[in-house]
C-alpha cells in the first residue's frame, strides 16, 4: 500500500490540476513537482520493504520518466 | 449450434467483403507528400498533391520554412461536414483533409477554393508546429517517443490555431482574418465588452461562440503583433522555441516582446474595442427590436405555412441539440406570470422595487424532437402544419456519416427517415413529393431535385472541385429558385433561374459595392422582392432586392450580427442575429419601398484559381502499408494485490493501420516476480482484421506483495493466438463476428483450443436518455471447451451514466484463474484461462465456471467510476470488491477520432487506476489499489 498511495495522490492531483484555473507555468511547475514526489515516494516506500538502495534509485528514475511522459500526454492536441 | 454460428460468420465475412469492394487505398507521392485516398477522391487526391507541393514552395519563399521528412495526408470524409486536423509529429506529421465544403454562413465560407484553403491552414500547423527541436538530445528522444514528440510539439491552442488562420488569410488573401462575417461578431462582441479574456482563450469560458475565438482573436492577436512589433519579431518566438535552451510558449515570447502575451493581449482588446465602440458612433440606430431571445444558441429557424408556428434547432451550452416548434404569438402567459409575481414582490414588501418587464419572453414550446445517437438535426423545413422535414447524420456501410432527410410528424412525435446516403444540406420544397437541395457527394456539392416517394435523383447543377453551392430557395410562385454558387473567380453570389431552365438561364443578383459575405436568401411571399444578408466594410446588413424595379435597399444594420433572414409576419421582417450572450430573434417594421438606396456592382471575374496541370506527372499507386513508423514504449503496472511491474516495447504501425505491431517484456526488477514478452501483429484491410498475439509469462507467485494467498507459488505458460474478426454496423448497432485459435504451453503440456465468436453493441442515445446493451459470445472447443459470455447493459438517466456488467465463463475440464491485472504478457482475449481482476492477487482462485457481476456509475461516462463487484467461482462466493476506478483509452480520451491516424506510439494507450475497499472470506477486509499505463494493440 505504500508504494500504491502515493500513485493515487499523484493522480488526484493531476485531476486537480487539469480542472483548476491557475497560470499555465504554475500548473507546469506543480505537475512536475508532484511527479518527482510521487517517484520519490515510490522509492522510499520500495527501501523501506526491503529493496537494494541501487534499485530504489533506478525506480525514482524509471517511475519519475513513466509519470513525466503520462501527464506530458494531456498536452498532445490534434490541430483543427 | 457451432454449425449456426459457423454459417454466421462466413455470412459476415462475405458481406463484408462485399461492402469492402473498390474502397482500396492509393497513394500518390510527390517529393515532399504522401497523399491517401480512396478512389472516389481521386480528384480531390490529385488537386491536392498539386496546391502541397505550390504551398510548400510558396511557404519556403515566405518564411524560410520546410519539412524535411514526407508528411502524410490522407483525404476522408468521415461526418459529410467540412473540416481537417494535423498531428505535429517532428518525425511523422499527418494531415486529414475532409474533402466537404463548407457552407457560405459559416466562418471558414471565405476562401478561393475549399481544398485550397484546408491544404494551407493544415499545412501551416505542421510546418509551424513539427520543427524539430535544435537539442539533439531532446530531438532523439522525440524521435524515440511518439507521445513525447506530440507532446513537446503542443502550444497554447489560440497560438496553433491563430497563426495557421493568419497564414491562411495572408498568404490567399481571403480567410478568417479578412471574413466580414468574423470581423462583424467580434466588433459586435466588441461593443458588449464580450471578448474572451487571455486565460479563456485557448477553449473558451463556455460562452456563446467562445471556441471559435481561437481562430477569430488569436488571428487578428497575432496579426496586430505583427503589425506593431514586426513579422520578425513574431517569427522569432518560433525559432526561439525549437532551441537548444529549454523554453515554453510563454518564455519564447516575453523574452523577444518584452512583455507577456497576456499583458500584449490586453492592450489589443483595448485597441480593438476602441476602435469598435467608434464605428458605433457612425452606425444609424437600429429599426428592430427584439422578438424572443433563445437560451442559448439557435439556427434553422422556419416559419410554419400559416406563420402561427415556427421551428428552431436549438444547441444549448453542453452542445445538446433539439428541434423545437415555438407558437408565433407572444407569450401573454409569461407575461401575466411575471406580473403576478412582481405584484406578490410588492405586497409582501411594498418599499421593494419590482424586475423591469424583459423585452420579450420565451414563447410557448409546442413540440420538441431529441435527435437519436448524437445524429444532429439542421435545416428543418415545414411540408404542412403537422410535419416536418429536416436533416440528420446517419452511419452508412463503411461506418462513415452522412446526412440525410428525415421526416417529422409532429403530432405522434415520430421521426422516420426518408433518404438513404443522399448527402443532403440546405432544401426546399417545390411542390408535396419533391425538393431542390443541395448534396455533397465525395466532396462535390451539387443541386439536385430529390422525389420524397420514388427515392429518384436528378441532377440540376453538377458541382466541381473548386464550386460550391448553397441555400436553395424557392419563389412563393414556385416558378423560380433562388440559389448561392460560390466559384474561385467570384465568390459567393446569389442566382434566380426558373426551375425548369436552371442551366440554361440565371440572373446573378447585384451586390453592394465591396460586399464580401452573401447568404441567407428568402423569397417575399406575394411581391418580387428578395431578402438577403450581405457583409462589407466589417458590418452585416439585410438588403431588399426588387426584382421587378432591379432596386437594392439596404433595411438595417445597427451593427447587428445577422443569421438568417426568417420572413414576413404581421407586417414585420423576421430575422435571427447572434449577440454576445446568445441567438436572438428581431423584427423590423419595413414598409414596401423603406430602406436607403445602395450602389450595387454587378459581380466580375477578380481573380483566378491557377491552373496547375502537373497533377498528371503524380504516379497514383496502390496504398503500401509496409511505410512503417515505430516508437518506444513504456508501460508501469502496479497493484496492491499482486506486485508491480514495469514494461518497454517498440511498436509500429502504418498511417492507415493497416498493419500495427509491437514486441516488449515486462519485468518486475526488483524481485523478479513477474517475466514476460509479448508480440502482436494485426492486419485489417477491407472490412477484415486479423491479429496474432504471442505471449510468455514467468510468474513467481510467492513473490507478491504481502506474501498473499494463492493457489500456486511458481506459474510459467506461453501462449499464442490468431484470430479473424469482421465487422457490420448500422446507425444503431454494431456486430464482429470472429474465429480464432488458440494454443497454450503450461509446464509440459500444449493445449489447442478454437473458437466462433459474436461481439455485438447497440445504443439508443438521446442526449439526456440513453440505452445500451453489449454481448461478446464465444464458444471454444478443444482442450479448453467451453463457452465466454460478457453481457453489459448502459442507462442513461437525466444525464446520470449507469453500467451493468456480467461475466459468465466455462470450461468443461480446463482451469480458469481468477485475479491479477491486465498485461500485454499474458494473453486476456476469448480462450484465456486467465479471469482479470486488479483488486485481486494472481491465482487467487482457480475453478472451472466463473461468475461475476458489477454496477458501476459516474457523473458523466468517460469518467472515474465508482462500482461495486462480485466474484463467484464454482458456485462458490470467492470475493467482492466497491470503490472507485477509471478505465480508458487514453488516445481516444486526448486524440478523439484522430486516435485513429496518430503515430503508433500514441494510438492505442490504455489507463486502468482504482481504489477498492475488498471483501472475502479468504483474508480481513482490506483497501487495494492498482494502476497501469501501457500500450495495447
Amino acid at each position: 500500500m505504500l508504494v500504491l498511495y502515493p500513485f493515487i495522490a499523484f493522480l488526484l492531483m493531476t485531476f486537480v490540476l487539469k480542472n483548476m484555473q491557475l497560470p499555465n507555468h504554475t500548473k507546469l511547475w506543480l505537475s512536475r513537482v508532484s511527479v518527482w514526489s510521487v517517484a520519490a515516494a515510490m522509492a522510499v516506500a520500495k527501501f523501506t520493504l526491503g529493496l537494494s538502495a541501487l534499485f530504489s534509485m533506478a525506480a525514482f528514475f524509471v517511475v519519475g520518466i513513466i509519470l513525466t511522459l503520462f501527464t506530458s500526454l494531456g498536452a498532445m492536441a490534434r490541430h483543427d | 449450434m457451432r454449425k449456426g454460428m459457423l454459417l454466421f460468420l462466413v455470412a459476415g465475412l462475405w458481406v463484408s467483403s462485399l461492402a469492402a469492394y473498390g474502397n482500396e487505398w492509393l497513394t500518390i507521392s510527390t517529393p515532399h507528400f504522401k497523399i491517401h485516398f480512396q478512389p472516389q477522391h481521386r480528384a480531390w487526391g490529385t488537386a491536392t498533391a498539386t496546391e502541397l507541393e505550390k504551398v510548400r514552395s510558396q511557404v519556403l519563399v515566405e518564411q524560410s520554412r520546410a519539412l524535411d521528412v514526407i508528411v502524410d495526408a490522407v483525404i476522408l470524409d468521415p461526418f459529410n461536414l467540412p473540416n481537417g486536423y494535423a498531428l505535429p509529429s517532428s518525425d511523422s506529421p499527418l494531415m486529414v483533409l475532409y474533402v466537404t465544403p463548407p457552407q457560405s454562413d459559416m466562418e471558414i465560407a471565405h476562401h478561393q477554393s475549399w481544398l485550397q484553403l484546408l491544404v494551407l491552414h493544415e499545412y501551416i500547423h505542421l510546418v509551424h508546429l513539427s520543427q524539430p527541436s535544435r537539442h539533439n538530445n531532446k530531438q532523439w528522444l522525440r524521435d524515440l517517443n511518439d507521445g513525447y514528440d506530440l507532446a513537446t510539439a503542443a502550444l497554447p491552442r489560440w497560438v496553433a490555431e491563430g497563426y495557421a488562420t493568419l497564414q491562411e488569410s495572408k498568404l490567399t488573401g481571403k480567410g478568417r482574418l479578412f471574413d466580414n462575417y468574423s470581423e462583424a461578431l467580434l466588433r459586435a462582441f466588441a461593443r458588449q465588452g464580450a471578448l474572451l479574456p487571455y486565460s479563456a482563450l485557448n477553449f473558451g469560458d463556455g460562452s456563446y461562440r467562445a471556441s471559435a475565438m481561437a481562430y477569430l482573436l488569436g488571428a487578428r492577436f497575432l496579426a496586430w503583433l505583427e503589425k506593431r512589433h514586426g513579422e520578425d519579431t513574431l517569427d522569432a518566438v518560433w525559432t526561439r522555441l525549437v532551441a537548444v535552451e529549454a523554453r515554453g510558449f510563454e518564455s519564447a515570447f516575453s523574452g523577444i516582446f518584452g512583455q507577456t502575451a497576456q499583458q500584449l493581449y490586453r492592450r489589443f482588446i483595448a485597441e480593438f474595442t476602441y476602435q469598435a465602440m467608434q464605428e458605433e458612433q457612425q452606425m444609424a440606430p437600429s429599426a428592430s427590436h427584439e422578438f424572443m431571445r433563445f437560451p442559448f444558441a439557435a439556427r434553422g429557424i422556419q416559419l410554419s405555412p400559416n406563420k402561427r408556428q415556427f421551428v428552431a434547432v436549438e444547441i444549448d451550452r453542453e452542445r445538446r441539440t433539439r428541434l423545437s416548434v415555438y407558437a408565433s404569438e407572444q407569450n401573454d402567459q409569461a407575461l401575466t406570470q411575471f406580473n403576478q409575481q412582481q405584484a406578490a414582490l410588492l405586497a409582501k414588501d411594498p418599499s421593494d422595487i419590482p424586475d423591469k418587464v424583459p423585452d420579450s419572453f420565451l414563447h410557448e414550446v409546442l413540440a420538441s424532437y431529441v435527435p437519436v445517437n448524437f445524429s444532429g438535426v439542421s435545416h428543418p423545413q415545414w411540408a404542412n402544419e403537422e410535419t416536418l422535414y429536416f436533416v440528420a447524420m446517419n452511419k452508412t456501410n463503411s461506418g462513415n456519416r452522412i446526412n440525410d432527410l428525415y421526416r417529422w410528424d409532429i403530432s405522434n412525435n415520430h421521426a422516420v427517415r426518408v433518404s438513404h446516403n443522399l448527402g443532403v444540406r440546405r432544401f426546399t420544397f417545390i411542390n408535396q413529393t419533391e425538393i431542390i437541395a443541395e448534396r455533397v457527394h465525395n466532396g462535390l456539392s451539387q443541386l439536385v431535385r430529390f422525389n420524397l416517394e420514388t427515392q429518384t435523383v436528378a441532377d440540376l447543377l453538377a458541382g466541381s472541385l473548386h464550386t460550391a453551392f448553397d441555400y436553395p430557395v424557392m419563389d412563393g410562385s414556385g416558378q423560380r429558385l433562388a440559389y448561392l454558387k460560390q466559384t474561385p473567380e467570384l465568390g459567393w453570389q446569389i442566382h434566380i433561374a426558373p426551375i425548369n431552365s436552371l442551366q440554361k438561364s440565371n440572373e446573378v443578383v447585384p451586390l453592394p459595392e465591396y460586399t464580401q459575405y452573401v447568404t441567407a436568401p428568402r423569397w417575399h411571399n406575394k411581391l418580387n422582392i428578395l431578402y438577403f444578408i450581405a457583409g462589407r466594410q466589417g458590418e452585416l446588413g439585410v438588403y431588399q432586392y426588387d426584382l421587378s424595379t432591379r432596386v437594392l435597399r439596404l433595411l438595417n444594420t445597427g451593427g447587428h450580427v445577422f443569421e438568417e433572414v426568417i420572413g414576413h409576419l404581421d407586417a414585420q421582417l423576421l430575422f435571427l442575429e447572434s449577440t454576445a450572450y446568445g441567438s436572438k430573434l428581431s423584427a423590423l417594421s419595413v414598409p414596401q419601398h423603406a430602406g436607403t438606396m445602395v450602389k450595387t456592382k454587378l459581380p466580375r471575374n477578380t481573380t483566378k484559381l491557377g491552373t496547375d496541370n502537373s497533377a498528371a506527372q503524380w504516379q497514383i499507386s496502390p496504398y503500401q502499408a509496409i511505410d512503417q513508423d515505430w516508437s518506444a514504449t513504456m508501460a508501469l503496472h502496479g497493484a496492491s494485490a499482486s506486485e508491480y511491474s514495469l514494461g518497454l516495447g517498440f511498436t509500429g504501425s502504418d498511417v492507415l493501420k493497416q498493419i500495427s505491431w509491437q514486441v516488449g517484456a515486462n519485468l518486475s526488477p526488483s524481485n523478479a516476480f513477474l517475466k514476460g514478452g509479448y508480440a502482436d501483429l494485426k492486419y485489417q484491410a477491407q472490412g477484415f482484421q486479423l491479429h496474432n498475439a504471442l505471449s510468455v509469462f514467468d510468474l513467481n507467485l510467492d513473490r507478491q506483495a504481502g506474501k498473499r494467498l494463492t493457489e500456486r507459488t511458481h506459474f510459467d505458460s506461453w501462449s499464442n493466438s490468431l484470430e479473424l474478426t469482421t465487422s457490420r454496423e448500422g446507425d444503431k448497432w454494431r456486430w464482429q463476428p470472429s474465429v480464432g485459435w488458440h494454443a497454450e504451453k503450461q509446464t509440459s503440456n500444449l493445449h489447442h483450443s478454437y473458437w466462433l465468436g459474436s461481439r455485438f453493441s447497440y445504443l439508443h442515445d438521446q442526449q439526456t436518455f440513453a440505452l445500451g446493451a453489449n454481448v461478446d459470445a464465444a464458444y471454444i472447443w478443444g482442450e479448453s471447451q467451453g463457452h465466454r459470455v460478457e453481457l453489459g447493459g448502459y442507462a442513461k438517466l437525466w444525464e446520470w451514466p449507469i453500467i451493468l456488467k456480467s461475466s459468465n465463463r466455462y470450461r468443461t475440464s480446463a482451469a480458469l484463474h481468477l485475479g491479477g491485472y491486465s498485461i500485454n504478457s499474458i494473453y486476456e482475449g476469448f480462450s484465456a484461462a486467465m479471469v482479470q481482476g486488479a483488486e485481486l492477487p494472481f491465482f487467487f482462485a482457480t475453478g472451472k465456471h466463473y461468475l461475476g457481476y458489477e454496477f458501476a456509475t459516474s457523473w458523466q461516462l468517460g469518467m472515474p467510476r465508482l462500482f461495486i463487484k462480485r466474484h463467484r467461482l464454482d458456485s462458490k462466493f470467492i470475493a467482492q470488491s466497491w470503490g472507485a476506478k477509471w478505465q480508458l483509452d487514453l488516445s481516444r480520451k486526448v486524440l478523439g477520432n484522430a486516435a485513429q491516424f496518430a503515430p503508433a506510439g500514441v494510438s492505442n494507450l490504455r489507463l486502468d487506476i482504482g481504489l477498492s475497499r475488498v471483501n472475502s472470506d479468504e483474508f480481513e477486509d482490506e483497501w487495494r489499489a492498482w494502476l497501469g499505463i501501457w500500450h495495447a494493440l
